[in-house]
């Protein structure tokens, strides 16, 4: 998100945008036309773009000059402008992750489901199916008596059979409501088990970028022992990061092969595109990160460009808060 | 500079013309009648044989006639007869006869018909209980020769029954009778210069009209290098030239490619519109077949939104942006491009379909689940594509909205501070933050869409529990930010053009300020006034309507400012003044009609009716485009050095008006009639004549924008040039050179008190300085 | 950044020898472990969801104000970043926890019993 240029005698342009943009469109016209040679290039074009544009940066050394520019005026004044940027980025990243969770959690709190449930309640007891005395209330309860899901028997048994039929089965007989990944995942510790490691992945890769800017920017050290710092310490980042992403796919690949959880269904359509969401996340945070591990390789670190590590830092942390939510509401519960 | 004298003569004819512009427009378009019975063909002169009643108004229609006919085929014929004036007998039932001639083929009678009609000398007509009705069904065989012409001849006669009780002397009296001709021809006899305008294929015409159109961009942008240094003109350099277009950063350039894209798409946009209208300017129309219908309308709506209305928008507040806070450019300059680039490209995803004859048919809403089922009863191939584009629009929106908000809250020259900031920046800081915060919920939606689509999950098939409302949801939760959108910059472009125009500072700056804020935060929280109808939780209507209604009051606010505004000031009309009054009368009348759709009783009745497509055109043409057409007008200057022709700007702002509003103010009619929108024809007779003039006024209006697109070009070298400031602006786009320089500023330069910029006005009050044409100091 | 923190931040590092980075870490790595651990307590299901969604916050917190030092930044930064959240709160309320008014008065496409066919 740098600058370029800004002296009085021309501009810079830039072929990235466009190169970055063409990817992006070769790459959903393959998708959607679901052929994987074309996707394929599609993103190799992207990444073409986007190493198009870091080219352009790598001799970006912090100063006015080569774009770090200043804001003034109210809020940010006295800020970079890239920083500010960033957390204007994350302002929408916060509204992706938002709607992600307000599209689950309709489907978790079940309003529209408990609507029908009470309805059939009704006329269960209007139809004189349903134990004598019973409310549209209690068999409610009743049906929702157990801990993750509403249990198809016990509904069966309180209205008399009329919710089996007629709510929790279509006609071909496929169970209507949505086993939720949790279920799976938290009934065999060894299904969880990559899903706690990512964890502690993630938040270790986010402290393994703290220390790379520490080092970074600390003074003190010298130059060679710092760049290489920097490096390892980036280099374990991405390490992580891709740790995470190979144990999400195994855990995936175990989820649809073991348990039969697979997107047929509402619940495994949410927690593959989400979950799927966070690891494009992830993904773009390596890409990224490939680009600084290569500067940190050729020294191109010091105190006065540091910021460019802290504001990716930004992102990244900001992909390890979304993970936090997303793995109690997702795997624990 | 003109004399005082010829200024106010100038002046007069303006307001006269204004005055009768909106005079005409509002008496005449809702009283605007047809024949009376539609389509009235002929009436002729020689009748039928066995009766003596004389030729008169009598009116026949022949229904179901081919427009050429294919050998032996055999052609259902509806004969009708009508007259107001003869009501048929009281006593018996003698009402009407006919007689049907043909120069080739063979009659029988109609299914039902057989003792009604039969076959007489050549012909076919009706028998003695035939005459007892006005309407008759008869089968027409063809020829098998197709290389001809078969002409049709039919009489008919409304009969009045006075002959019934053995009265011969009053047999034939009070009856009339008329004739009807047509001409047929067959298949083989349609080659060379004989093709019915009706048979081409719509596609093609779209195609073709698409082609045509970027030919001539093509040739245009040739031409336009080409003008830009007509000595040194080489090929070479034209790849120089093309290259620095496709690798810039800076705004102005930006904003420029923003710009031509957005009026390419504009009027592409509006070639749909026209091709559908032409298909509902008469009942049972079938020019376009539905799906072709379904996917011109898509397309329309989409384009005009996304593609045309928004990049419009960005296209200004790329340009105005900086130069207005007195910054030297964007914040993320790479990023800008990136935007308009993602744009660029994802309209090639939106069009994709079209092409292949596949386009989305899933309303620029794209509701679900119809939107997400494949096969025969799904929406058709193209759409997989579209909802690809559309993840692409938002990915391009994302980047320029990330782009200006941090521009605008971080850029701004000394003196430029939240509450002196020009109006037309704070319209375009609140708009992009709305879309910025709504914008994720349209993605996320239709990546949820765009996976049901190709890998198969089941976000919103209710077969296995996915839920149809969650699309109407997430889609409203940026679709109602989104029509704010669109608006608030244009009222940002009103308030910037009145207050320049009234020469002096607008009416209530902060409640303007608040006003604009108070509705980018109450925009959130009202998008369930589009699914009343779905069947949500009632205290949420509830909430919803309130909020609605709640909207109302920021935006009266602002249009009283602005009229209080030109009640102080000393008009001057330019064209874009003209623009920016005629967006006060029809963005206002927008806006009242919208005011009926919160109340959720009212809206169930208008829900998915042409009320709804009256209103919202009301308010995206005669508030959107109205204002982004007065920023032409405006900033055209700034942004060439010369200024547009004023005269084609007059000619161009009184037909677009006056066609506008014959265009969208019948459809107020039809939708509280029950014409339902996104239908591909209608069966109700009594709504074409308001659909004909629907669509003559909207084929005006197309035609219209002609005449900017001529205007655009041809100032570009042969306008009036213009130093840094030809209207008398006051922020600081109007201190730099025009064009201005890159980097705009050389030295950041600082924002004076825009108060003190501007003379006391003239005595006197508004109208009568209009009608005198005062111009002051 | 971590050569100019003051306070309590300072003393923690002079009293352990890390700072606070690292006892964030730290914190978050026992909360992760405290989150798990719950789900296999066989507490109720309001128990259960209390404790997730405590430690949820708890967590966010520590990476927010720490780990994106928003803590130690400027106080407009965090108003940005928390500002979103009321646009969060609203979807939430609109999108997650309305419920739809009468099920059975729907459209058929909107009902469980929808097989995939349009026929009006």
């Amino acid at each position: 998100m740098s600058y370029g240029d800004h002296d009085d005698h021309g501009h810079h342009g830039s072929w990235a945008p466009i190169i970055a943009s063409l990817g992006t469109m070769i790459f959903l016209y393959g998708f959607s036309e679901a052929s994987m040679g074309i996707t394929a290039i599609g993103l190799v074009v992207l990444i073409w773009g986007l190493f198009t544009w870091w080219k352009g940066d790598l001799p970006f050394d912090g100063s006015e000059k080569m774009g770090e520019l200043k804001s003034y005026g109210t809020p940010f004044g006295g800020m970079n402008i890239r920083k500010a940027g960033i957390w204007l980025f994350l302002m929408s990243e916060v509204m992706i992750f938002g709607s992600f969770f307000g599209a689950y959690m309709r489907m978790r709190t079940n309003w529209n489901t408990h609507w029908t449930l009470l309805d059939k309640a009704q006329e269960a007891i209007d139809s004189s199916l349903a134990a004598p005395g019973a409310t549209a209330k209690s068999i409610y309860k009743e049906c929702l008596s157990e801990k993750h899901t509403p249990m198809i028997t016990q509904c069966e048994e309180a209205t008399g059979g009329l919710v089996n039929q007629t709510f929790w089965h279509t006609e071909s007989s496929t169970p209507v409501y949505q086993h939720v990944a949790a279920e799976y995942i938290t009934a065999d510790f060894m299904t969880l088990l990559p899903g706690a490691i990512n964890t502690f992945a993630l938040i270790l890769s986010s402290f393994t970028v703290v220390l790379a800017l520490k080092a970074a920017k600390n003074v003190d050290l010298d130059p060679k022992v710092r760049d290489k710092k920097v490096r390892n310490y980036l280099a374990m980042t991405l390490m992580l990061g891709t740790l995470f992403l190979i144990l999400k796919l195994w855990e995936w690949n175990h989820l649809i092969h073991d348990y039969d959880f697979t997107i047929s269904t509402l619940a495994g359509s949410f927690f593959y595109v989400t979950t799927g969401a966070h690891g494009v996340h992830v993904f773009v945070g390596l890409v990224f990160l490939t680009y600084f591990i290569y500067k940190a390789h050729i020294g191109g670190w010091d105190h006065n460009n540091a910021q460019s590590i802290e504001y990716y830092g930004l992102y990244w942390h900001f992909v390890d808060l979304a993970w936090v939510i997303i793995f109690p509401a997702f795997y624990l519960y | 500079m003109v004399k005082g004298s010829e200024l106010m003569n100038k002046n007069k004819i303006r307001v006269i013309s204004l005055l009768f512009v909106i005079f005409i427009a509002l008496a005449a378009t809702p009283q605007m009648t047809s024949y009376p019975t539609g389509v009235n063909r002929a009436n002729g002169t020689t009748g039928c044989a066995c009766h003596s009643g004389g030729a008169g108004t009598t009116t026949v229609i022949v229904d179901g006639m081919p427009d050429s006919f294919v050998g032996g085929t055999s052609y259902e014929l509806n004969i009708t007869i009508s007259n107001p004036n003869i009501a048929g007998a009281e006593l018996s039932s003698n009402m009407g006869g006919f007689r049907l001639f043909a120069t080739d083929g063979t009659f029988s009678a109609g299914e039902n018909y057989t003792d009604l009609v039969q076959v007489m000398d050549g012909g076919i007509t009706h028998t003695e209980s035939g005459n007892d009705m006005r309407s008759w069904v008869v089968v027409w065989t063809a020829p098998d020769n197709e290389g001809q012409i078969v002409d049709f001849t039919v009489h008919g006669n409304a009969v009045n029954g006075n002959a019934v009780g053995n009265i011969p002397a009053d047999g034939n009296s009070g009856d009339k009778w008329s004739t009807f001709q047509a001409s047929i021809p067959g298949a083989a006899a349609l080659g060379g210069g004989a093709i019915l305008i009706e048979q081409a294929e719509p596609y093609e015409v779209a195609i073709a009209a698409i082609t045509f159109g970027i030919a001539l961009f093509s040739l245009m942008l040739v031409y336009v290098f080409y003008r830009n240094n007509p000595d040194g003109f080489n090929l070479n350099g034209l790849t120089e030239w093309l290259k620095k277009w496709m690798t810039t950063t800076d705004h102005k350039e930006v904003g420029t490619l923003y710009f031509v894209f957005s009026f390419l798409f504009l009027l592409i946009g509006g070639i749909f519109a026209m091709l559908f209208r032409l298909q509902l300017a008469v009942a049972d129309n079938d020019f376009l077949t539905q799906d072709q219908y379904n996917s011109f309308f898509t397309l329309h709506g989409t384009t005009m939104i996304f593609l045309a209305a928004m990049p419009m928008i960005a296209a200004f507040a790329n340009w105005i942006i900086p130069l207005q806070i007195g910054a030297k450019d964007l914040a993320f300059p790479r990023v800008n491009a990136m935007g308009f680039w993602m744009l660029a490209f994802s309209s090639v995803l939106l069009y994709g379909g079209v092409m292949s004859g596949e386009g989305a048919d899933i309303t620029w809403t794209m509701y679900a689940p119809f939107s997400n089922s494949l096969g025969e009863k799904g929406a058709s191939a193209g759409t997989t594509l579209f909802v690809a584009g559309i993840i692409m629009l938002g990915i391009s929106s994302t980047l320029s909205g990330v782009n200006f908000i941090a521009t605008v809250m971080t850029m701004r020259a000394p003196g430029v501070t939240w509450m002196k900031m020009p109006l037309f920046t704070w319209s375009i800081f609140v708009a992009n933050a709305m879309l910025y915060l709504s914008l994720p919920a349209l993605i996320i939606g239709t990546v949820y869409l765009y996976f049901d689509r190709t890998i198969g999950t089941h976000f919103y098939d209710a077969a296995v529990g996915g839920d149809p409302i969650l699309w109407a949801h997430l889609f409203w939760y940026f679709g109602h930010p989104e029509v704010y959108v669109v608006i608030l910059p244009a009222f940002g472009v009103v308030s910037e053009v009145l207050s320049t125009s009234a020469k002096r500072s607008i009416f209530g700056y902060k409640s303007m300020v608040y006003a604009l804020a108070g509705i980018g935060v109450l925009g959130f929280i009202v998008w369930g006034h589009h699914m009343l109808t779905s069947g949500m939780d009632p205290t949420f209507r509830l909430i919803m309507m309130l909020t609605t209604m709640l909207v109302a009051i920021p935006t009266g606010v602002k249009i009283f400012n602005w009229l209080a505004t030109l009640w102080g000031g000393s008009l001057v009309f330019k064209t874009h003044t003209l623009w920016a009054l005629g967006f006060l009368v029809t963005f206002t009348m927008g806006g009242i009609s919208g005011m009926f759709f919160p109340v959720a009783g009212l809206d169930t009745h208008f829900h998915d009716t042409y009320f709804v497509v009256a209103h919202f055109h009301y308010v995206l043409v005669g508030g959107t485009l109205f204002g982004m057409f007065s920023a032409i007008y405006y900033w055209y200057p700034k942004a060439v050095g010369r200024k547009l022709d004023e005269k084609l700007g007059l000619l161009h702002f009184i037909i677009t008006f006056i066609a506008m509003n014959g265009t969208f103010w019948p459809m107020h009619q039809l939708g509280i009639e029950g014409m339902p929108r996104r239908y591909h024809t209608y069966s109700v007779d009594s709504w074409s004549e308001l659909n004909s003039f629907i669509t003559m006024s909207a084929l005006i209006m197309g035609f219209a924008q002609l005449i900017l697109t001529w205007n655009i070009i041809r100032s570009y070298k042969y306008g009036e040039k213009c130093g840094k400031d030809p209207w008398g602006g006051w922020s600081l786009e109007w201190t730099t050179t025009s064009p201005p320089p890159t980097p705009s500023f050389h030295e950041i330069p600082t924002q004076e008190d825009d108060n003190l910029h501007h003379v006391e006005s003239t005595g006197g009050g508004m109208f009568s300085r209009m009608w005198k044409g005062v111009e002051p100091k | 950044m971590g050569e100019h923190q003051t306070g309590w931040q300072k003393a923690l590092y002079e009293k352990t020898g890390q700072d606070v980075y690292f006892w964030n870490f730290v914190f978050l790595m026992v909360f992760t472990a405290i989150e798990v651990g719950a789900v296999y307590l066989s507490l109720t299901y309001g128990a259960t969801v209390f404790a997730l969604v405590s430690v949820g916050i708890v967590k966010f917190f520590g990476i927010a104000a720490f780990f994106m030092h928003l803590w130690d930044d400027e106080r407009e930064l965090t108003y940005t970043f928390v500002f979103p959240f009321i646009f969060v709160v609203i979807l939430f309320l609109g999108i997650a926890f309305t419920t739809p008014g009468g099920v059975a008065g729907l459209p058929a496409w909107c009902s469980p019993e929808f097989i995939g066919s349009y026929s009006p």
